[in-house]
């Protein structure tokens, strides 16, 4: 009777470890799934960025004729943006600073784009420039709400592979640390243009 | 100048009053004509479209930055439906001429960025003339009109715009900030009981329920237990342990009885009780509908 007990309480001691094991590591595949899908919310609103673009490009380009090179510069930019792409299963710490960057160049061009605008008074009266500027300003915010996010997201999910005991389990599956957007003061808030 | 510097966490929640309020206007810097105007106007706006317009207007934010502080506002107050996200909130600061109309998810696709810069705009001349109150309500009305307009509140009333925020900020929240994501939960509390309950089952086998061999001092484990009689209502128990000591042989009785038993010793009294008084939380109380936002919107300084 005791050998028999003896038995049960070990079954029952690996049934609970097992069931822990699975717990653990359906909560890390949870907390990824929610990294991936943060990182795919900051791609949206940069893309939704990059496609407003050349319209702003071709409006501003009809009421100031000569300012070709900042006009050419965002372009430029935005090509650069949108070429960079990035795997959030597999992402390292370079690969995010390289897309930051180049989202943070194309932000600058468009500072410079913007600043342009400010000489010409026609242009800012126009309703498809205005409209097609708020959107700007929206999509910025939206940007920088989305890292924000982002962030905090891949912080929880770090948080939960390096934790003791769950990193046994991330180790043996292979869970891997996510990186982060770093700080960036300048790119903070879009372009403001006062009245 | 105008009362306190408010922080998300101390702006006063209009649904505290109950479900009919929409504004939050602590400082008075709206009349309270104005005030009832724009609960009218959210409350129908609710009722056509299922739109959740909160509208709060301060004195002071102190330094902090109006988009922060409307995005930390939303996110916590959770304006509009937690699966539709068509909430808007409208922030009015006075002292720093802040103005900003911050979109849920879900509404993003009516009440688009460009019309809210184009609100925002037309407010401008009316802020700068002093009738804040009267900008608060064209505004409202506008938004109103935008959201009711055409097919808006059929694709409005179905909208489903879930987000990530909405499911797992919902499972945080609900932990009250404590780590959802805390590697040792309760199977690892189960695991640890349990492993430290064989521990003790170990000692107690190796060590309390053994006694030391007289002549040699080994801790012996019982080797017979002969019972003469068990112990029953009527007259207490008796009988004798047997050990053989396993390294000298030495073999030694203990004889030992055992009490009576008794009516009460059996019985383990438990009182009846109720499990406490039902609590209602919030009791005229109302509350937003737990919807989040990702940013959108426009305003600017006035």
């Amino acid at each position: 009777m005791k050998k028999a007990f003896g038995w049960i309480l070990v079954l029952a001691v690996l049934g609970i470890a097992v069931l822990w094991v699975m717990n653990t590591y359906n909560r890390m595949v949870e907390q990824e799934e929610v990294v991936e899908a943060s990182w795919s919310q900051v791609e949206n609103q940069y893309q939704r960025r990059a496609d407003l673009v050349p319209n702003l490009v071709a409006t501003v380009k009809g009421y100031a004729k000569h300012e070709e090179a900042t006009l050419e510069g965002v372009m430029e930019a935005r090509a650069k943006a949108t070429q960079i792409t990035i795997d959030p299963a597999n992402a390292t710490p370079e690969q995010l600073a390289a897309y930051q960057q180049a989202q943070g160049e194309l932000s600058q061009a468009l500072g410079r784009l913007m600043a342009v605008a400010e000489s010409y008074p026609e242009l800012k009266a126009n309703e498809n420039f205005l409209s097609l500027q708020s959107q700007l300003e929206g999509t910025e915010n939206r940007c920088t709400i989305a890292r924000q996010q982002f962030n905090e997201d891949a912080r929880n999910y770090n948080t939960l592979i390096r934790r003791f005991p769950g990193n046994i389990v991330a180790s043996i599956f292979g869970f891997e640390k996510k990186p982060y957007f770093e700080a960036d003061e300048e790119a903070k808030h879009a372009p403001k243009v006062e009245f | 100048m105008y009362g306190i510097d408010y922080t998300p966490a101390t702006v006063p929640d209009p649904k505290k009053d109950g479900q009919e309020f929409y504004v939050s206007n602590p400082d008075a810097i709206i009349a309270d004509s104005d005030v009832v105007f724009l609960n009218t106007c959210a409350q129908r706006l609710e009722k056509e479209t299922q739109v959740e317009l909160c509208v709060v207007a301060l004195g002071s934010i102190g330094d902090a930055d109006c988009f922060d502080f409307s995005y930390e506002l939303f996110q916590r107050w959770g304006i509009g439906g937690k699966n539709k996200n068509t909430g808007v909130l409208m922030i009015f600061v006075l002292d720093s001429h802040d103005f900003r109309i911050m979109t849920g998810t879900g509404i993003e696709g009516v009440l688009t960025d460009a019309l809210c810069s184009e609100i925002f705009r037309s407010l401008v001349p009316v802020f700068r003339a002093g009738d804040y109150g009267g900008g608060l309500c064209l505004g409202a009305m506008r938004i109103y009109e935008i959201c009711t307009d055409g097919e808006a509140p059929e694709e409005l009333k179905n909208m489903k715009s879930v987000t990530n925020r909405g499911k797992y900020a919902q499972m945080a929240a609900d932990d009250d900030d404590d780590d959802d994501e805390d590697g040792w939960d309760l199977e690892g509390w189960i695991l640890t009981f349990v492993v430290a309950f064989l521990i003790f089952l170990g000692i107690r086998e190796k060590w309390l329920l053994r006694k030391k061999c007289p002549k040699c001092g080994k801790r012996t484990k019982l080797a017979k237990n002969e019972v003469k009689q068990n112990a029953n209502y009527k007259h207490g128990g008796s009988g004798i342990y047997h050990y053989k000591c396993p390294k000298c042989g030495h073999e030694w009785s203990v004889p030992y009885t055992t009490p009576k038993l008794t009516v009460s010793s059996s019985s383990s009294s438990s009182s009846s009780s109720w499990s406490g008084s039902s609590y209602s939380s919030g009791s005229s109380g109302g509350s937003w509908g737990g919807g989040s936002t990702s940013g959108g919107g426009a305003g600017g300084k006035w």
